[in-house]
């Protein structure tokens, strides 16, 4: 069936940065390529107040330049401290000038949440993105779906996608939790089939 | 006929397990104690009764040393002990009993069936007394009132049986092999099932054949050999022809899940051979070798299933089932069984030579007016993308395309209702991904794209969706909150429009590529060159069209897309800007028939011209410009006479990019690859 084949092609885009893979651990200095070195280390993160998140990625994700994707059930519920401290994180993250069109968080429902205000939130911030930037291509897009568990309730580990690479998170995106976790990145997203995968768990958790 | 699983080495190697106990040796065992039956009955009908509920295995053991002086393992005694017993009360209160001994032995729990068939094999009462135990256990299973012994095992089967209930399209529940259910949640009576299979192969079928719970069904084909452990293509084969029928005529299923779940282990087995680590490692010679065996075993298939009074129907469902996993598949690789879609391809292909010949109305309409109340929403668009295969590959006369272009008929008062949703829903496996045009683009406008007047008919379908148009740019009332992802979606369903013209052009294209090729002896007895030629010009001239049409469209929409779409309209343009090269006649000539004068609009500077607004996309153009090879010299006047200046561009690319080399890429392999197009004093 593959005779509809014109034979013209238009080569696939090459990878905007090369990307290297690393592993990193969340500590409080905003993550290390090493364990813990001893138990202070863990001490350190795991009785604190308010766990720093992983700085190369707030980083990864503020300069993104075309989409985040993130797939992970406590994204926006922290395991201490408060949602909406989280929420103002993650936020700031997503400043004003952020470049990236294709916004999408795919994560569970929380009672400890206020969905309404939450959403507005991203709204919010998705205007202020749109407004104060004078020419953009395409339009920002912030999108939350908190249908997860209820739509495609079979992927254990966590994910994000940040322009070409893929992250695989131990435990929340971000690096957010206080136990001992890593994280892996530099992978080709669309090597993996990354892309493909979370458009797939997206669709299949749109409201019918 | 066998899979290609049934002579594999790795399947003799698990069943010559030395610690497993044969029929043989207990045909052996039980000759040889013959004067020990009746005590043996009774330790399990009565001993282990009045043992307690949970029989302690180890006082069993005890127990049977004592009943006979034969030199056997106790369990093996205590498994022709319970072989015995059922045949002596072949009753749901003795399964009861001797389940909860085999739960504590693992020899009991894997030798019991072989000793039941040993019985069986010595002695037609046996036979007939376990045909009946399998027989009452089969209907407490689909009662559920015969419970499972372990806890596990009954929420698994709570579970599944209220998932299926709840769900809507049951049948795709079925083409989807039922997943998330573990067909082990019957294992403690799947051995008995799959004896009365061997011993009563009718009662077997006629069971089966009468149940609607498809977990218990699935686990009584697998344990008869048709699935999983030991899979045989005689007995699929045999249940395939008695089951019940499937579908009525127009394409109706009939609820009964016996069949569908046979297709579904046929096609499982089909695609184990192509994943057979011996096809991923082997050399062309043993590749052609495998292609033909499972080519004949796919055919084969289909003859059993073109037996059936339902064929025409079951194979309407299922192809449009096979398309839909073709069409997750990119558009190549179709002929090595390597690839992921050559099995459903080559099932589809069988199909097709089994349609050939019949009558339209000979076969299910399945279109979207009237498609079965059981169909799901995506089966409409696959079949008609099935009937397109069918058509090109001239097993039948291509469809019509009336009713399909009538659904994007969209009104500000529908778009928002079932009209709408309906298509959005159906275009859903259809909306183009990387591969543009793409395969369903491709099949889909096969039906317009194959006849005369194509260009005037795609014309009419985009203007038919100008409401989409008017959504994309404004934004629907309706929408309320979501006018973002309100746009996204209109902008989406233009793009398989697009999408749908620009596979129309490819199809016409090839269409004259193919006419412009000396001609067989078979057609120029049916055609003369004047025929071939005005075809040919006629052809050319709808192309024309089309591709003015097509061009105005898309630049219409990057006028007015700001959405997540917009880089797939940015490539739907270079697909264009492409084609307009490859067909003008400066670039063509000795090669393939010309259809665009230099003239031509939009020109090829036209589209030089809009590509150069972002160096970026005039660096990808122009590089997949110098791989597919057109002349560099006529390029470089091109550019010239378009005034782009594509030293400065690049200059200024790399400008960006020194400032934000994350945001500006720079493909340096394309950059090298252009550089005949900077002129001479470029070194």
């Amino acid at each position: 069936m593959n005779k509809f084949a014109s034979g013209l092609t238009l080569p696939e885009k090459a990878p905007r940065t090369t990307l290297k893979t690393e592993i990193l651990w969340g500590c409080e200095l905003g993550g290390s390529p090493h364990f813990p070195k001893d138990m202070a280390g863990v001490h350190e993160r795991f009785y604190a107040s308010d766990p720093k998140p992983l700085e190369t990625f707030r980083l990864a994700v503020a300069e993104a330049v075309e989409r985040v994707l993130i797939m992970d059930d406590y994204f926006l519920m922290p395991d201490k401290g408060k949602p909406e401290d989280r929420l103002l994180t993650i936020l700031g993250w997503l400043h004003p000038q952020l470049v990236a069109s294709d916004i999408r968080i795919l994560t569970k429902k929380h009672g400890e949440i206020d969905e309404e205000l939450m959403l507005q939130l991203f709204r919010d911030r998705e205007e202020e993105i749109n407004n104060s930037q004078a020419r953009r291509g395409k339009r920002c897009s912030i999108q939350v779906n908190t249908r997860l568990r209820e739509g495609f309730n079979y992927v254990h580990d966590r994910f994000a996608i940040v322009d070409d690479e893929l992250w695989h998170f131990g435990a929340t995106v971000g690096g957010f939790h206080a136990s001992v976790n890593a994280t892996s990145r530099g992978w080709r997203a669309a090597d993996a089939g990354a892309i493909d995968f979370f458009d797939l768990a997206w669709h299949m958790c749109k409201e019918k | 006929m066998q899979w290609i699983h049934e002579h594999s080495p790795q399947r003799e190697a698990v069943q010559g397990n030395d610690g497993f106990k044969t029929r043989d040796d207990f045909h052996e065992l039980m000759a040889r104690a013959s004067g020990d039956t009746a005590r043996l009955t009774d330790l399990v009908l009565q001993d282990a009764v009045a043992l307690s509920e949970r029989p302690e295995i180890e006082q069993l053991r005890r127990l049977v040393k004592q009943r006979t002086r034969l030199d056997f393992d106790p369990d093996v005694l205590l498994t022709a002990a319970c072989a015995w017993a059922l045949e002596s009360s072949p009753h749901l209160e003795t399964w009861k009993i001797v389940r909860r001994i085999a739960r504590h032995s693992w020899q009991i729990e894997h030798g019991l069936s072989e000793a039941m068939a040993a019985r069986a094999q010595m002695d037609q009462g046996a036979r007939r007394a376990y045909a009946d135990l399998a027989t009452q256990l089969f209907t407490a299973l689909a009662r559920g009132d015969l419970r499972s012994e372990s806890q596990r095992g009954n929420e698994a089967r709570d579970s599944a049986l209220s998932h299926w209930q709840a769900v809507s399209y049951r049948l795709e529940e079925l083409w989807w092999g039922l997943r998330g259910a573990d067909f082990m949640m019957y294992e403690e009576e799947m051995r008995v099932l799959g004896l009365l299979s061997e011993i009563a192969p009718q009662e077997f079928q006629k069971l089966i054949a009468g149940s609607n719970n498809p977990f218990l069904v699935e686990a009584a084909l697998v344990s008869a050999g048709v699935g999983a452990f030991s899979p045989r293509f005689a007995q699929w084969a045999a249940c395939t022809a008695a089951a019940p029928l499937a579908f009525m005529q127009d394409g109706h299923w009939t609820g009964s899940v016996l069949l569908p779940l046979l297709l579904v282990h046929a096609r499982n087995e089909l695609l184990q051979s192509s994943r057979l680590p011996a096809a991923q490692e082997a050399g062309e010679t043993e590749i052609a070798a495998l292609t033909a065996q499972v080519t004949e075993l796919i055919e084969a298939v289909v003859d059993v299933l073109a037996g059936r009074q339902d064929a025409r129907a079951t194979f309407a469902r299922w192809s449009t089932w096979l398309m839909r996993q073709v069409l997750l598949q990119k558009n190549e690789g179709f002929d090595d069984i390597r690839s992921r879609a050559f099995i459903d391809n080559a099932l589809l292909q069988a199909i097709g030579k089994f349609m050939q010949g019949q009558e339209p109305q000979e076969r299910p309409q399945l279109s979207i007016s009237a498609a079965p109340e059981d169909a799901a929403p995506w089966e409409a668009w696959c079949y008609r993308c099935v009937l397109s295969s069918f058509a090109h590959d001239g097993f039948i006369d291509t469809p019509s395309f009336a009713e399909f272009a009538r659904q994007w008929q969209l009104t500000p008062e529908n778009w928002h209702e079932r009209e709408g949703r309906d298509l959005l829903a159906r275009a859903q496996l259809h909306l183009p991904r990387e591969d543009f045009p793409g395969l369903s683009a491709n099949l889909l406008v096969y039906p317009l794209a194959s006849k005369e007047g194509f260009a005037a008919a795609w014309r009419l379908l985009w203007d038919r969706a100008s409401y989409l148009r008017e959504v994309l740019e404004f934004g629907s009332i309706d929408a309320k909150a979501n006018t973002y992802a309100d746009r996204a979606d209109a902008s989406a369903l233009l793009l398989l429009l697009g999408c749908m013209g620009l596979a129309c052009f490819d199809q016409a294209g090839a269409r004259l590529e193919a006419s412009s090729r000396p001609p067989n002896e078979k057609a120029i007895e049916e055609t003369t060159e004047a025929m071939v030629a005005g075809t040919a010009q006629a052809t050319a001239k709808e192309m024309v069209d089309l591709h003015t049409s097509l061009a105005a469209g898309v630049i219409e929409v990057l006028h007015l897309d700001d959405t997540l779409q917009r880089d797939k309209w940015q490539a739907l343009l270079q697909h264009m800007a492409l084609r307009r090269i490859y067909w003008d006649q400066r670039y063509s000539a000795g090669h393939r028939a010309a259809i665009f004068a230099r003239q031509h609009g939009p020109t090829i500077q036209d589209y030089l011209g809009q590509l150069q607004a972002n160096p970026d996309d005039l660096l990808a153009f122009l590089h997949a410009c110098m791989l597919n090879k057109f002349d560099a010299s006529g390029l470089r006047s091109e550019l010239s006479d378009a005034r782009v200046d594509l030293r400065s561009s690049m200059d200024t690319l790399r400008q960006l990019q020194d400032l934000r080399p994350h945001r500006y890429p720079i493909n340096g392999a394309a950059v090298e690859m252009i550089k005949p197009l900077m002129g001479h004093s470029a070194s």
